[in-house]
């Protein structure tokens, strides 16, 4: 029992002195504490809109009839985008384009009015960009939705000539009716949308960055090696290690509050789970990250060598968790590949949580996975530390 | 002080900074294996172009021939997989939050009957829309399925009232809409992000580099050394030093742009030249910032976190993901700090949208507005080099 609670002390005794080292070495403070406060807020501020409203869109009415004044008006009626520009030829709609002061043209040729009178099928041109999938969906959705409106309108009239009661017209115009509810992030908001996996991976990569710095640090100061004092050793290296472990999980369970409690309230990011269940799954994820960055840790030489050679990994990371690209679509290696990433499971668990309303249970095999690489990563890193202990100074 | 004979002069320094390369595997990571790892990983990652085969549930209750139709066509549809395990929309929705179904198609009983006694047969869609890209190819496709069918069913009805077929189209269609997809017409990812996600992964190996190579001549005490070597001429130092990565760095550009013109296919509307140019001043700015920071902050450590940071957030300025147009007021500002910015611009308005050639021009001036801030760091780099008080810091 008493070796127990020695044991005990040690590993609060390093993590103590962890948490000491931390706090006086402006670079790892820099990392875990003033990016972690820094990066939630700046995106929350780049993405405050959520969505992209009243984009320019620029309209060429070569029929400029009443009939066609009245889809203009109705394009401009839509949330999403606006006709800023009524203009006559085509050139003139691209010469703005190249502008960036409109991001699509609408183009309805003369006699539209006509045809829409005698029964013949009109047209309405919609040119989006296609180089650009936000503007391109945007402009096309709006443009058809006014499009199709506007049509069941002309239908409709032609109807009620014919006598047709008002409650069979839209079983006439549209026989199969579709109802569409978009879940979890109904408009479909952009923060909404990549703020909760940002944030995870931040966790992650600044884990790796921060430790692999401490890491990197310790063998600078020693000459390229990696030296477990003799102080540690007589206390124990397991102690050292644990200890060491415990401190960085403290900082980042405490970080990952601020991230996913407090943010999420103070930008009023819409939250459908509970905070007890996100903070759930990410101590597996937060322990996994630490293990794994302390193992990774012991390979650097020095300092800076972690950021240069993790940053990019971002990147990749983002796309592997497959919330943008979907995972269906990936090329089969890349797909196991993800799995023994932490940030994988930690941003496919805490979207499920956070914006689909999960239950725990509905999140058990990423929890299940997050543990399994915790063990793996707990496994890897103790060999090696105990390797590295057993090496004479 | 230690002075090797070898590395006096221009070609003396650029051979020091070789031998630096020689030395240093981070620094050879970060210029060729990371870089092109970058390249193979996302070419390969985006090769299919365009998200297919999206798993959505379907649960046809009404079980009649009119529902399996309409199964049918939405089976016939590349971009989904249907699955049909799930019975009721309760367990349907616990799929969604799971995330092992993007969608719901629900056709409810007495859809047919209510087809065909001319009333409106109700198909619902349920989405997760969290997911931006399945939800939007998601629900353009079953939109489109179901807006045949009911335009199938329109014509039928009309011809059977005796309209012949054309007339019954255009009563059931008056109004046609041409959607023309302008410079990427296949709506292609592969070439809509990889092309964007290249250059913003080259920036980040510049600041790295350049943070790197220029603040460890204060982190190894090698400053006044690295002067020497020039004559104490600031300028000749810099070029000297900076010539050997400007070059490896253009080099792997050039060979981004082959794979993304030449290889992929990403269209080439206008200049490639341009494109090549701005890549390269690209990257000349990225140094100035770099040569800034280490200047003003005179620590290799510090510049390279703050650059980090500025990196890392490029890509989110960009708008190449969500449109600058969509950014508040103060943040479509900042956008403009950002070199990556203004050759996204460039690259979207050669490639895509194909530019005229003075256009670009003009693009590349404002790039070269960047040098400007290392010009006014010139000085206090000097100054700070000869001062070994600012050696060896952590």
């Amino acid at each position: 029992m008493n070796a127990i609670l020695d044991k005990f002390k040690q590993i609060i005794y390093f993590a103590a002195q962890e948490l000491h080292n931390i706090v006086k070495d402006s670079g790892v403070i820099l990392i875990f504490f003033v990016a972690t406060l820094l990066y939630p807020a700046l995106y929350a501020f780049v993405y405050q809109k959520e969505a992209i409203d009243e984009l320019p869109v620029a309209v060429i009415d070569n029929d400029n009839t009443q009939t066609s004044r009245k889809l203009v008006k109705m394009l401009d009626a839509s949330s999403d985008i606006a006709i800023t520009e009524k203009i006559n030829d085509f050139q003139q709609a691209e010469h703005l384009f190249l502008e960036k002061k409109i991001y699509g043209i609408i183009t309805l040729d003369n006699g539209f009015e006509k045809q829409v009178m005698k029964g013949e099928q009109a047209h309405m041109g919609v040119y989006c960009d296609g180089s650009y999938i936000m503007h391109y969906k945007t402009v096309l959705t709006a443009a058809t939705k006014a499009g199709l409106t506007f049509g069941a309108g002309v239908q409709a009239k032609k109807l009620m000539m014919k006598g047709t009661p008002k409650s069979q017209l839209m079983a006439q115009i549209s026989p199969v009716n579709l109802v569409s509810k978009p879940l979890f992030n109904a408009t479909g908001g952009y923060g909404t949308y990549l703020m909760p996996p940002i944030m995870v991976l931040v966790i992650q990569q600044l884990l790796l960055i921060g430790i692999g710095m401490i890491g990197g640090t310790h063998r600078e100061k020693h000459k390229g090696k990696y030296i477990i004092s003799e102080e540690i050793k007589e206390r124990g290296w397991d102690s050292w290690f644990l200890g060491r472990a415990l401190s960085y999980f403290i900082i980042f369970m405490l970080v990952a509050y601020y991230l996913f409690v407090l943010t999420f309230k103070w930008f009023d990011f819409p939250i459908h789970g509970t905070s007890s269940d996100a903070m759930v799954l990410l101590i597996p994820m937060i322990l996994a990250s630490v293990f794994l960055a302390m193992w990774i840790s012991t390979y650097f030489y020095f300092r800076v060598q972690s950021m240069m050679l993790f940053l990019f990994t971002s990147f990749i990371f983002l796309f592997l968790s497959g919330i943008s690209w979907p995972v269906e679509a990936f090329p089969a290696v890349f797909k196991w590949f993800a799995q023994i990433l932490p940030s994988t499971h930690g941003i496919q668990g805490i979207m499920k949580i956070q914006i689909f309303g999960a239950e725990l249970s509905e999140v058990q095999n990423h929890i299940t996975a997050l543990w399994t690489l915790t063990a793996i990563f707990f496994t890897g890193s103790s060999l090696r530390f105990w390797q590295l202990s057993k090496m004479k100074n | 002080m230690l002075n090797k004979e070898q590395y006096q002069g221009m070609k003396g320094l650029m051979l020091r900074e070789w031998n630096e390369i020689l030395k240093t595997r981070t620094l050879r990571m970060c210029l060729v294996y990371f870089p092109i790892l970058a390249l193979i990983f996302f070419t390969w990652f985006f090769k299919a172009q365009q998200p297919d085969n999206l798993p959505v549930a379907v649960i046809d209750t009404d079980n009649s021939s009119t529902s399996s139709k309409l199964v049918k066509m939405l089976d016939a549809v590349p971009e989904l997989k249907l699955v049909r395990s799930y019975t009721d929309l309760k367990s349907a929705e616990t799929g969604l939050k799971e995330g092992t179904i993007y969608g719901v198609v629900a056709i409810p009983e007495g859809f047919e009957k209510s087809v065909m006694k001319g009333q409106q047969g109700d198909v619902v869609l349920l989405y997760n829309n969290e997911l931006l890209i399945p939800a939007g190819t998601i629900s353009k496709a079953v939109n489109k399925v179901t807006m045949t069918m009911g335009a199938g069913i329109s014509i039928k009805r009309n011809m059977m009232k005796g309209d012949s077929y054309e007339t019954a189209l255009k009563k059931a269609q008056p109004i046609v809409i041409d959607s023309q997809v302008m410079f990427n017409s296949t709506v292609n990812y592969l070439y809509f992000l990889v092309s964007g996600i290249l250059p913003a992964i080259l920036q980040i190996f510049v600041l790295m580099v350049g943070g790197y190579v220029l603040g460890r001549e204060l982190r190894q005490g090698t400053g006044k050394e690295w002067l020497a070597y020039a004559n104490n001429n600031i300028i000749k130092a810099v070029i000297g030093k900076m010539a050997p990565y400007v070059a490896i760095f253009t080099l792997v550009g050039v060979t981004y742009n082959s794979v993304l013109y030449d290889y992929l296919n990403v269209p080439m509307n206008g200049s490639r030249w341009i494109i090549e140019i701005g890549q390269i001043l690209m990257i000349l700015a990225y140094f100035g910032i770099s040569f800034t920071l280490v200047a003003w902050s005179r620590n290799m450590r510090f510049s390279i976190s703050i650059s980090a940071i500025f990196g890392a957030l490029a890509f989110s300025f960009s708008g190449l993901t969500f449109p600058v147009s969509g950014m508040p007021d103060l943040a479509q500002s900042l956008t403009h700090m950002f070199p990556f910015t203004h050759y996204l611009e460039l690259f979207l308005n050669q490639a895509f949208y194909g530019a005229s050639v003075l256009s670009g021009l003009a693009r590349l001036a404002i790039m070269c507005g960047f040098i400007i801030l290392p010009l006014l760091s010139i000085k206090r780099m000097k100054e700070v080099m000869s001062d070994s008080k600012f050696y060896g810091r952590l």
